[in-house]
């Protein structure tokens, strides 16, 4: 799992230093713009999050890089791929993974077996293979069954791995569908605010969590409402307002930004 | 004879009918996301009801459009009982249970309505007494018989009437808001679940009617006649848009004409091979490529995609 | 050790069943068992689609049609094809499963409720279309079907020969797919396929977002259910010796249902159990006949239109008290307690945003 990422020469790093590239991006429902010329970029190995008030289009935008959406214009590259358009599976495969804001994972399915879900758009077993059971599939039945045990192990949970996704706690079904995520290999993992729903101990280890992953090399990008966890966390941040983007930059700008301000407080 | 004008005229008979089923189609799924696959053969115990009030009064001496009148008041509670227990019974309990478990209570009501209907009224092909006036009219070359005319003239009463229900009164609200957000309306104080079997009694109803007029205007009934006309119906509600009640009108009516131009002419296109024994497999392309090209129908605005 | 003294006696007792079940109550008992075995074989195909991938399929006959027309076609004197059954049987798994993605395909990317509604048509479709072909050229031989069809035969030994023991020979022979059709079932359901179709049937939305393409993976369910049904559908057509369209009614589909979710959806022994419980028990039905002709002096309810009532309660009935069957899989035994958090999972779809 562990990736360590600091053995990259600084030339190397300035050359794929931007690991997702928004353009432009504007989308449109029956006739009101959630999203107009939002432009983005994110670096690799950072923790980026997007804020703003209700309604400023953080969701829809978070729900066109993840594929659920495809954006009315504008585009968006992940490391050079043109990704726009693309439907959600597309987004695993090629490397965004997401959790969801109201945890949706596979309820009725033990922990592991949720994790095991997530290691399907890496591997390859067929029909065919599952009915013969050959030495190659059962290799990779083997390989998912240990790699899911370790991404439990990862995010705390191994003692838990035959329960039923249902009958885990609130904090322990967020980490699981960090887990599910985490087993797609993605290059940057999107949460939907993490921390939604979570008592102060709580946040508090999931912030550990998220710092540990980006470590191993996962760049992350958080929608969250909870701003002290977001400046506490993130190297950089949008924030969002009417569907445009009013500022980016490390969170001591733009906390000092004024038009952040007023966006927040409401100040005209 | 004009075929043209007389399949046209058919068509918009046949369509009348298949608008007031697709109705209660588009009401339930409307308020409830759900197809209830029983609908169908609520029609059929219609028109079970109104043939067997029908043959009592058929030497009664009473006129035959009053025989009907009668069967249709003895329908519409019938099946608006009917409705209104299948709804209690069958779907209010799986309100929150996962998404297959409805649609397989809804088939088993199907196949209990079916079977509890061959009991009562036997097997065979009933045929409708002869009460209305059976001489036609001429119009342009073709001909209009007296229940062609009363079909499409009640449908239509009875379509302009759910539409003023739903658009101008407080209880159609209700139904409008139930049918965005039932969450929402339940906060503004609309009970849920008196919507919901108002709802159904008020489709069963439309399905009573429906039932008089299959009933009469074809000469028979038989237990399992509301499978295929209940796929019909569901067919012309998709294809109007399902969930929207001018969609299910004009789909209704549509298919009425598609089905009945296809039956006339069928034949002379394929040169003989095909003939209007596969009448009914019209209805299946129709939904086929409506599925394919258009999921959200004609009118449909919401997409009925995904769960 | 203990574990295959165990296999041994179930060995003994599927081989010993039909003989003793031929000598206690003679031969259409056993007959009755060689359908209760092809049962076994469509209710485990039914049962990836609604059980594993939680697809409503309610014409699924219509794939037992497909089989059984393609052996009758191809091993008849219809056509005067006389082909061996090795070779058509998988012609008609196949030729289903083609006809499985056909209809499936304009569904899956909708909701489960239009493919239910699609699958029904079908299932009616193929009748009118069984019965009419038979004009201009006579494909189908219409409502009178195809008859004289070649019996299964393995190299030189006919499964007709001896007359009159037939019954026995296709015992083991359809035990033998059964079993294989169990087999394959349970290898399927602990694959990574399985795991994807079951990742479907517990969330779509969340399937797709962990890179599941949800409906390569559907269709797939949908095409490997259909091929189960084609498959028995053969082999149903090689047993009778003829087929017609009568055979492959919406009862059918209706009771094929009715054993996956009277057994328990997605629980393989469960939906065998449904399968032997509904293929056998309805056949005590016969006896219910002449016993209300002695209580009453007549017939007051039709005994086939009693056993269909049967299926239409024992749907409803089972969805209300024990939706996951009357035989559940542990994992679902403990999913019952709670299900209402699913469909609550289910209604705040991010789709319903505006696609």
């Amino acid at each position: 799992m562990a990736i360590p990422q600091n053995t990259r020469t600084p030339a190397s790093m300035m050359q794929d230093a931007k690991l997702l590239e928004a353009h432009d991006i504007g989308r449109t429902f029956g006739g009101l713009a959630a999203l107009s010329g939002v432009s983005l970029t994110i670096n690799r190995g950072e923790i980026y999050a997007l804020i703003g008030p209700n309604g400023a289009g953080k969701t829809t935008l978070f729900n066109i890089l993840t594929g659920i959406y495809k954006p009315d214009s504008g585009n968006f590259r992940l490391e050079g791929v043109e990704m726009a358009g693309k439907k959600p599976s597309e987004m695993a495969k090629s490397g965004i993974s997401r959790t969801f804001q109201n945890i949706r994972l596979f309820a009725n399915m033990s922990a592991i077996e949720n994790v095991m879900v997530g290691r399907h758009c890496r591997t390859s077993g067929s029909v065919l293979g599952a009915i013969l059971g050959n030495s190659r599939t059962r290799a990779e039945e083997k390989a998912i069954a240990e790699n899911a045990k370790h991404l439990l192990d990862y995010v705390g949970l191994s003692k838990h791995a035959h329960m039923l996704a249902r009958n885990l706690s609130y904090g322990d079904q967020r980490r699981l569908e960090i887990a599910r995520a985490l087993a797609t290999e993605p290059k940057l993992l999107a949460l939907d605010e993490p921390a939604a729903g979570m008592n102060p101990l709580e946040t508090d280890s999931l912030k550990i969590l998220l710092e540990t992953i980006r470590r191993d090399g996962v760049t992350l990008l958080l929608i969250e409402h909870d701003v002290k966890l977001v400046m506490g966390i993130c190297d950089r941040l949008a924030v969002l307002n009417f569907g445009k983007k009013i500022a980016e930059g490390v969170p001591s700008q733009v906390c000092s930004n004024p038009l952040v301000i007023e966006a927040y407080l409401g100040v005209s | 004879m004009d075929i043209f004008l007389q399949q046209l005229i058919n068509g918009i008979v046949l369509g009348s009918i298949y608008s007031l089923v697709a109705l209660g189609y588009t009401l339930v799924y409307g308020i409830m996301g759900l197809i209830n696959f029983a609908h169908g053969d609520i029609v059929m115990v219609g028109a079970m009801v109104t043939l067997t009030v029908a043959r009592l009064l058929s030497d009664s001496g009473l006129p035959g459009p009053l025989v009907l009148g009668i069967g249709m008041l003895a329908a519409i509670p019938a099946c608006m009982a009917v409705g209104y227990l299948i709804e209690r019974i069958a779907y209010r309990p799986l309100r929150n249970a996962p998404r297959l478990a409805p649609l397989i209570t809804a088939i088993g009501v199907s196949i209990l309505l079916q079977n509890l209907a061959m009991m009562i009224w036997g097997r065979e092909y009933l045929s409708f007494p002869q009460i209305l006036p059976t001489q036609t009219m001429a119009v342009g070359g073709a001909s209009i018989s007296a229940i062609q005319i009363l079909i499409v003239a009640s449908s239509t009463i009875m379509m302009a009437g759910l539409s003023s229900l739903i658009r101008k009164t407080r209880l159609g609200n209700a139904m409008r808001a139930t049918a965005q957000n039932p969450e929402v309306a339940t906060l503004m104080g609309v009970n849920i679940n008196a919507i919901v079997s108002i709802t159904f009694v008020l489709g069963s109803a439309l399905a009573a009617v429906a039932g008089m007029m299959v009933s009469a205007y074809y000469g028979i009934a038989h237990y399992d006649m509301g499978f295929i006309l209940g796929l019909k119906a569901f067919t012309a509600a998709v294809l109007g848009g399902i969930g929207n009640i001018e969609g299910a009108m004009l789909g209704g009516l549509l298919l009425g004409i598609i089905e009945s131009m296809g039956a006339g002419y069928l034949g002379t296109l394929t040169g003989g091979v095909m003939g209007s024994n596969y009448q009914d497999v019209f209805a299946f392309f129709v939904l086929i490529l409506v599925l394919i090209f258009r999921p959200s129908g004609l009118l449909g605005e919401r997409v009925g995609e995904r769960p | 050790m203990k574990k295959y003294l165990k296999l041994a006696a179930y060995a003994a007792l599927l081989l010993l069943l039909p003989f003793a079940t031929g000598l206690a109550l003679g031969k259409t008992w056993v007959r009755i068992l060689d359908f209760a075995l092809l049962y076994v074989m469509l209710a485990l195909g039914l049962n990836i689609v609604v059980g594993f991938a939680g697809l409503l399929d309610l014409g699924y006959v219509a794939f037992f049609a497909v089989g059984a027309y393609c052996y009758a076609l191809l091993a008849s004197p219809h056509f005067g094809l006389h082909l061996p059954f090795w070779m058509i049987l998988p012609i008609g798994a196949f030729a289903a499963g083609i006809f499985g993605m056909l209809l499936g395909a304009p569904t899956l990317r909708l909701r489960g409720d239009y493919l239910a509604i699609v699958t029904l048509g079908f299932g009616e479709i193929i009748r009118i279309f069984l019965n009419n072909l038979d004009t201009p050229y006579n494909i189908t031989g219409g409502p009178q079907g195809v008859d004289l069809i070649d019996p299964i035969r393995l190299g030189p030994f006919s499964l007709n020969q001896p007359p009159g023991h037939a019954v026995y020979s296709y015992y083991f022979l359809f035990l033998l797919f059964a079993l294989a059709t169990a087999f394959v079932s349970m290898r399927l359901q602990h694959s990574r396929i399985g795991r994807a179709w079951a990742a479907i049937r517990e969330d779509e939305i969340a399937a797709e977002a962990m890179g599941i393409d949800t409906r390569n993976v559907k269709l797939l369910a949908f095409a490997m259910g259909a091929s189960f049904g084609g498959l028995s559908g053969g082999l149903f057509a090689g047993f009778e010796g003829f087929v017609s369209p009568e055979s492959f009614t919406l009862t059918e589909s209706i009771m094929i249902l009715s054993m996956v979710v009277l057994g328990g959806m997605g629980h393989i022994r469960g939906v065998i159990f449904g399968a032997l419980l509904l293929s056998i028990l309805p056949e005590a039905l016969r006896y219910v006949g002449p016993l209300e002709q002695s209580l009453f002096g007549k017939i007051v309810v039709d005994p086939s239109s009693l056993r269909m009532l049967l299926f239409g309660l024992s749907l409803i009935l089972v969805m209300l008290l024990r939706p996951a069957g009357l035989w559940p899989s542990p994992a679902r035994k403990r999913e019952l307690l709670a299900h209402g958090d699913t469909a609550k999972h289910e209604n705040t779809g991010v789709y319903d945003a505006g696609r």
